[in-house]
């Protein structure tokens, strides 16, 4: 404690003395001038609206109007100035100009179209807004225009595809499906995987809590930012970018900058959307019209019975639709932007939807020259109606009682009483009807949030920048659940009622200072001096009613009321300096160190430095390069290397060094039972330490562009649960003993085959390879609860490997079977008869985690209209355990096609029941291509929208699937966001088939 | 110009001084009492005892009740997971991993180390009243003999203590009784030299439960399965037979038994207490006491719905029924060659009993007609055990106490001898005995 606090003021000071000396130097004596001009692209010439023009310097700045001109009038000392020209998709240009006794300065700007992305700025990571080439770390970045037609309804589900070294995947298919993504792997074990989304400089949440259970899937919180918000997003994948976000980046940050005004007449911007949502594909089911009498092995006789399509009633087609207006302008300098939206979606789950409204506003001032501030304010509602299914924990879910049930029985309600019949086959334990889940049970949440930010940006004096952001996210998430007396489920016959409650509170100030400067004709530099101080608290309120009354579904008409509560606080201080050298614009030389303090660690350990270095260099910037006649095939050849490490302190919660006692009840009286999970007070933050190489390359005058990086991310003090002897009094201990690693590499691809003035066409395509290995596990293994405990950690094997039971097999590969003629699970010796005995053993049967990915993405403009877009998606190697074919197969349930062989007699009786309890069998190949989205687009200019124009489009996503896999969708995972159990099939909702048309009006 | 200079310098540095001090490092987990607070107060002890207690009652019976009762074939497991079908099925196909052998394991493991907490701190809460301080000291020891008593019915071996600090050492189930013997001793002696204050009653026991009783019923219970007959015995006579000692759940703590059987439905009641005939009586009016419904046959075994102490959310359940007691002195005396007349009159206390039991269980039997024999009069005891107390977790160890067929002869009275010890034990000591053989 005193170290830091000593470190705190060490900083202050630091900060102070940084001010103190920027602040020499004032100038005096500005002139008035105008600068004005056109924009236009290089290749067609066409003028350029919406061009940023920008000068260095000062917070100075215009856009162009729809016929590519600008006019800045301005003050100035005279002197030699820069003018930055971006617009996203163009290769920035950069002006001089001379400020002298012309008081009118004109320009004509041409700007090249960035093909290969190789010139694109960007932020994250960075001390000041650099371009990619300087750069000696990868970084991804997608703007609007790549996702306007993804048929996407939230911000990771249109990021899917479009970057390299990042599995996205959509959990479920649940119209606010859950959605995990990863950087380069996963690096934890017990926290979160996902990476720390930043927008607009807030930190934002996106928790994927389960205020119900629904079966596994859950919502995460991504869900309530609006796509059509977004500008663009720019995503730092490990370590060696990400060490400046400190203990909270080790899975990577996104940082999504939202829209803006620019100066001029308001904009109008209206889009409106239909859709359709329909599943894929549905299991084959058992049509075999008789069923066995009993589960006697020599008894074959056989009953009539009428077999039902329970899917058809399941599923629908699911409608949509989604509106979203903004307007945008101002002056130069005031600028806003303003939006409302709303969107209602159906699942293809019967009464299921998700429906978000949302408003946005944002206004940027200028006061003076040198200083802008600005507000930005999101308020959204999102609602979803909930149908439960997967079946991780609770079984009262409509595709879990469909996959428990056998089909022979008639699930309609009963005409007179309309009372649903339990779809069990057998008495002894019910079974939900699946219809009944859809039309009598309740499940729905709502969230209300607000997002605002405040920032001040000043630029005093040339080359100096100061930018503080009050960054805040509330959130109230709010759960119910009510299924009503008297039904089907196999556990709340009395009827049950939920209501969950979360309050998320998180507050973020950063003060950013950044100072560039020529230091002389070879050298420039670049430092950045920063300071964090995050709150977040999260509050949440469980209860649960059972053994409800006849009527009422509130929690207060239940006889059994079990409550609970629970309040989180997390406070972090944090602060960086980064320092980078460019050298004669062609070698970059950046160092970095931030701190941390958490208080989720104990003193001793909350402490934390986290250094960072890498080096870039521009080879095909030397004379020899450019003189000679590779230019014409290499235009630009760029190679870098980048070490760094970060921290992970979100993997454990805020009190999780502590010897928690849980308060219980009995007899009246109040008490405490010790925790099974022992206090560790010298736990500290999993590190990760990453190296990534790379080259970036560009041919043909950067018309195609190639991206790779090879990385290395070790993660070190690995957080496990260690189980503990049990003699010990208690279960588990979390401790910092295990070590991890992604090893990979990550390709992007970029070029324009064929650019002419009608018809261009626009490749990108990216291929990730990304290993993981878990290692140093006490007892080499570690099962998860979370997967039936059939997924583990395994030493050696990369996390969520599937480890359970397996064939027993001759020594000649085939089966070994029993006498009975039945395979049977591989146990750890064999008798007298040859047979397995001593107790079943496991093993790794199977890996969730793909080889590798890869996407392809084509895109086609005919004439200036007309667009074609198409995205696959492919993923290869990855395995999916299927819990719904192992139960719908069985002979006690029985409603799936592949139990017909036994009722056939195409095997032997009982086949179904052995094969239950051996998991391998139940391993399937994941691997998929997928049309993630396809779209055309036609943009007119009709005379009554003036110079505006308008689009229409027609939009497929998830349209089909090339795969093996024998389930529903190799994709979902009814663990839903969970970071060690992926690939686990059971009953979840798969991805819909969706169609979106859509009309875009901008005036 | 030089203005907005300042201005900005000056609010860097507000912002700067706004950040540095206000990051509070050290906060305070507001849901949950930690070790320092809970071992360190008399809030804490108290809550501690009450607990363990509850630990005991809830997590403690489901394990040593439930598991034992499907091995010992008083239940049927007829839901799917693994755990449950392995148990069910017995024998060799009970692997290490088995999620419910790690519970019954770690659960009686926990109540031994809250207990040995509440032993070695209570004495140092300054200031705390004897009286009190002899009730809470009696009170976990009794809980601590209960775990050991617990492990000593399902496994080979067990430890006499838990520590966090190093790997302990196993000792034979006999040694593990008599420790548990020796802490209800110590207990008991204890109690009758500073009785328990009102604050004891008040604060930590409640009204439905005589520690002194319990101490005198599980001392006799424990010395019995020890092989201390006249110890047994004689701590029998010593047990008020209308005292009631309850377990009392309520909505957050809540019947076990009644959870598993009644609500999750893992596991039912095999009709006929799961004996084969002739080790129980059709006309025992403790099957129905204890089940009822009508009967379903699962896989060739015929199943009911539970009746007894779980037919409700919050049904209490005894902490020993009285009796075990008469039966325990009918056993002791037959085993200690005594008079024979005298067991055979509490036998028939126990068959003809129609009224006057504290919970109700009666068996309504005529008078035991049999040979009059030593063995057959213990197998007599037997079949009464079997019944009286049906789920009391006791089944296992009566079939092996009597020398009942077991595995791999026979599963029908009990599917497993000794459970396996759980891979976590294993895995993380070196000390872990061989496995049992089935």
């Amino acid at each position: 404690m005193v170290i830091s606090f000593k470190f705190k003021q060490v900083c202050f000071v630091c900060v102070i003395l940084f001010c103190s000396w920027v602040y020499a130097g004032q100038v005096l004596g500005q002139t008035r001038y105008v600068i004005k001009g056109i924009v236009k692209d290089r290749l067609d010439q066409t003028p350029l609206s919406g061009v940023s023009v920008k000068i260095d310097n000062t917070v100075i700045g215009t856009v162009t109007n729809v016929r590519g001109e600008f006019e800045l009038n301005v003050s100035l000392v005279p002197a030699s100035y820069t003018i930055r020209y971006a617009l996203i998709g163009y290769a920035a240009y950069v002006d001089k100009v001379q400020l002298g006794s012309e008081a009118t300065i004109n320009r004509e700007i041409l700007l090249r179209e960035d093909v290969s992305r190789m010139d694109e700025v960007v932020v994250t990571g960075t001390a000041v807004a650099t371009s990619k080439r300087e750069l000696g770390n990868a970084i991804s970045s997608v703007n609007a225009r790549d996702f306007e037609n993804s048929a996407a309804t939230s911000i990771d589900q249109a990021l899917s595809g479009k970057i390299s070294g990042a599995q996205i995947t959509q959990n479920s298919g649940n119209p606010a499906g859950g959605i995990s993504v990863r950087l380069r792997g996963t690096s934890t074990v017990v926290g979160s995987g996902d990476p720390l989304y930043i927008v607009d400089g807030v930190i934002i949440n996106n928790n994927s809590t389960e205020l119900l259970d629904l079966g596994g899937y859950a919502q995460n919180r991504l869900v309530d930012i609006n796509p059509n918000d977004v500008e663009r997003i720019e995503i730092i994948k490990g370590a060696a970018a990400a060490a400046i976000y400190g203990s909270r980046a080790s899975n990577g940050v996104v940082q999504i900058f939202t829209k803006k005004g620019k100066e001029g007449k308001p904009v109008i911007t209206f889009s409106t959307q239909l859709r359709t949502n329909t599943v894929r594909k549905t299991l084959p089911y058992n049509t075999y019209p008789y069923i066995f009498d009993n589960t006697a092995a020599d008894d074959l006789s056989q009953t009539a019975v009428e077999r039902y399509d329970f899917q058809s009633d399941i599923f629908r087609t699911g409608l949509g639709t989604e509106s979203n207006v903004s307007v945008a302008g101002g002056t130069a300098q005031t600028q806003y932007y303003f939006s409302g939206s709303y969107m209602g979606n159906q699942g293809i789950i019967d009464q299921t939807n998700f429906k978000r409204g949302g408003v946005r506003l944002r206004i940027d001032q200028n006061l003076g020259n040198k200083i802008k501030v600005g507000i930005g304010a999101n308020y959204v509602l999102s609602t979803s109606a909930e149908i439960p299914n997967g079946g991780m924990e609770e079984a009262y879910g409509a595709l879990t009682g469909f996959i428990f049930s056998n089909n022979f029985v008639n699930p309609y309600p009963d005409p007179v009483t309309e009372i649903y019949p339990s779809t069990a086959p057998s008495s002894v334990v019910r079974r939900t009807n699946p219809l009944e889940a859809i039309n009598r049970f309740d499940f729905g949440q709502r969230t209300g949030r607000f997002i605002g930010n405040f920032n001040i940006q000043a630029t005093p004096v040339e080359g100096l920048s100061i930018n503080y952001v009050l960054g805040y996210d509330n959130a109230t998430q709010i759960g119910t659940g009510y299924i009503p007396v008297g039904n089907t489920t196999p556990t709340y016959d009395g009827g049950y009622s939920r209501r969950a409650d979360q309050t998320t509170y998180l507050l973020n100030n950063d003060l950013n200072i950044a100072y560039e400067k020529q230091v002389n004709g070879w050298l420039k530099s670049s430092t950045g001096l920063g300071a964090t101080y995050q709150v977040e608290k999260i509050y949440s309120t469980n209860l649960t009613a059972t053994q409800l009354g006849l009527i009422g579904q509130t929690i207060d008409n239940g006889a059994t009321i079990v409550a609970s509560e629970n309040r989180s606080d997390i406070n972090i201080f944090g602060a960086f300096v980064q320092q980078t050298f460019g050298i004669r614009d062609k070698l970059f030389v950046t160092g970095a160190l931030r701190y941390d303090e958490s208080s989720v660690f104990g003193s001793e350990d909350r402490a934390q430095f986290y250094p960072k270095a890498s080096v870039s260099y521009s080879l095909s910037d030397e004379a020899f390069w450019q003189n000679g006649s590779v230019l014409n095939v290499v235009s630009n050849f760029k190679v870098r290397a980048s070490y760094g490490q970060a921290g992970n302190m979100s993997a454990i919660g805020a009190y999780a060094r502590l010897s928690n006692y849980d308060p219980v009840s009995f007899s009246g009286q109040p008490g405490v039972v010790s925790p099974s999970l022992l206090g560790n007070l010298g736990i500290k933050p999993e590190r990760q330490t990453e190296m990534e190489f790379g080259t970036d390359i560009g041919f043909f005058n950067d018309r195609l562009g190639l991206e790779f990086t090879y990385y290395n991310k070790d993660v070190k003090d690995l957080l496990f649960s260690v189980n503990l002897p049990p003699t010990s009094g208690y279960g588990s201990q979390l401790q910092n003993i295990g070590t991890m690693t992604n090893k990979g590499f990550e390709l992007l691809l970029r070029g324009a085959p064929v650019q002419k003035e009608n018809f261009t066409w626009n490749a990108t395509a990216t291929f990730s390879k990304n290993k993981n290995e878990v290692n140093d596990i006490p007892g080499g293994m570690l099962a998860f609860s979370g997967g039936f405990g059939q997924v583990a950690a395994v030493n050696g094997y990369p996390l969520g490997t599937f480890y359970s039971t397996y064939f027993a097999r001759n020594e000649d590969g085939s089966l070994l079977l029993n006498a009975a003629g039945l395979p049977q699970t591989e146990q750890a010796g064999r008798n007298a008869d040859g047979q397995p005995t001593g107790g079943n053993l496991s093993k790794v049967i199977g890996d969730p985690n793909p080889a590798w990915i890869a996407s392809l993405i084509n895109e086609f403009n005919v004439g200036k209209n007309l667009s074609f877009r198409a995205q696959l998606d492919a993923s290869y190697g990855g395995d999916v355990f299927n819990f719904t074919r192992r139960v719908g197969e069985r002979n006690l349930y029985g409603g799936l096609e592949g139990y017909e062989a036994e009722l056939r007699g195409e095997v032997p009786k009982g086949t179904s029941a052995a094969l239950w309890s051996i998991f391998e069998n139940w391993i399937e190949d994941g691997s998929y291509v997928k049309l993630r989205e396809v779209s055309v687009s036609y943009t007119l200019r009709p005379k009554f929208l003036g110079t505006g124009n308008m689009r229409l489009s027609l939009a497929g996503r998830n349209l089909f699937s090339i795969d093996d896999y024998s389930g529903y969708d190799p994709e979902i995972n009814a663990a839903g966001q969970s970071n060690g159990v992926r690939g686990f099939d059971f009953v979840e909702v798969p991805i819909p088939r969706t169609f979106v048309l859509g009309v875009n009006m901008t005036f | 110009m030089k203005r907005f200079v300042k201005s900005i310098f000056w609010l860097a540095i507000l912002i700067c001084s706004a950040l540095f001090s206000g990051c509070e490092m050290d906060t305070v987990n507001p849901n949950n009492p930690t070790d320092a607070e809970v071992l360190s107060t008399q809030e804490g002890i108290v809550a501690l005892s009450i607990g363990v207690r509850q630990f005991y009652a809830t997590s403690g019976i489901e394990a040593l009740y439930l598991y034992q009762g499907v091995t010992g074939r008083e239940t049927k497991g007829i839901a799917t997971f693994t755990n449950v079908l392995e148990l069910g099925a017995g024998g060799s196909a009970i692997p290490n991993n088995n999620s419910s052998i790690l519970n019954l394991w770690l659960r009686m493991q926990r109540i031994m180390s809250m207990s040995e907490d509440i032993v070695e701190y209570a004495p140092q809460i300054s200031g705390i009243d004897p009286a009190l301080l002899s009730g809470i000291v009696a009170h976990a020891k009794l809980f601590k003999a209960m775990a050991l008593g617990g492990l000593a019915t399902a496994f080979e071996q067990a430890n006499l203590a838990t520590s966090t600090t190093e790997n302990v050492t196993f000792v034979p189930r006999q040694q593990v009784l008599e420790e548990a013997v020796r802490l209800l001793d110590e207990a008991i002696s204890s109690v009758a030299a500073t009785p328990p204050s009102g604050a004891f009653t008040t604060l930590v026991a409640g009204s439905s439960f005589d520690l002194q009783n319990v101490l005198y019923a599980y001392s006799a219970r424990y010395n019995l399965m020890a092989g201390n007959y006249q110890a047994a015995l004689d701590r029998a006579n010593q047990v008020n037979l209308s005292g009631r000692s309850e377990f009392e759940y309520n909505t957050q703590s809540i019947n076990p038994i009644w959870d598993y059987l009644v609500t999750q439905n893992y596991y039912k009641p095999r009709a006929g207490f799961g004996l084969p005939a002739g080790l129980f009586y059709e006309d025992d009016q403790r099957l129905s006491f204890y089940m009822g419904g009508e009967d379903v046959v699962v896989d060739g075994d015929v199943i009911k719905s539970i009746n007894g102490f779980f037919t409700e959310q919050m049904s209490s359940i005894p902490v020993f029924l009285p009796d075990e007691m008469k039966l325990i002195k009918a056993e002791a005396i037959l085993r200690n060659n005594g008079e024979i007349t005298e067991a055979l009159a509490l036998i028939n206390e126990v068959r003809t009993q129609t009224s006057g039991d504290v919970f109700g269980v009666y068996a309504g039997l005529p008078p035991y007609s049999g040979d009059i024999t030593q063995e057959a009069l213990l197998l007599e005891v037997y079949r009464q055990r079997c019944a009286e107390l049906y789920l009391t977790g006791q089944k296992v160890e009566d079939s092996r106490r009597f020398g009942r067929p077991g595995p791999p002869t026979s599963t029908e009275e009990r599917n497993r001898n000794f459970y396996p010890y759980p891979d976590q034990e294993r895995l993380n000591n070196p000390n872990t005995p061989a496995d049992p053989e089935i």
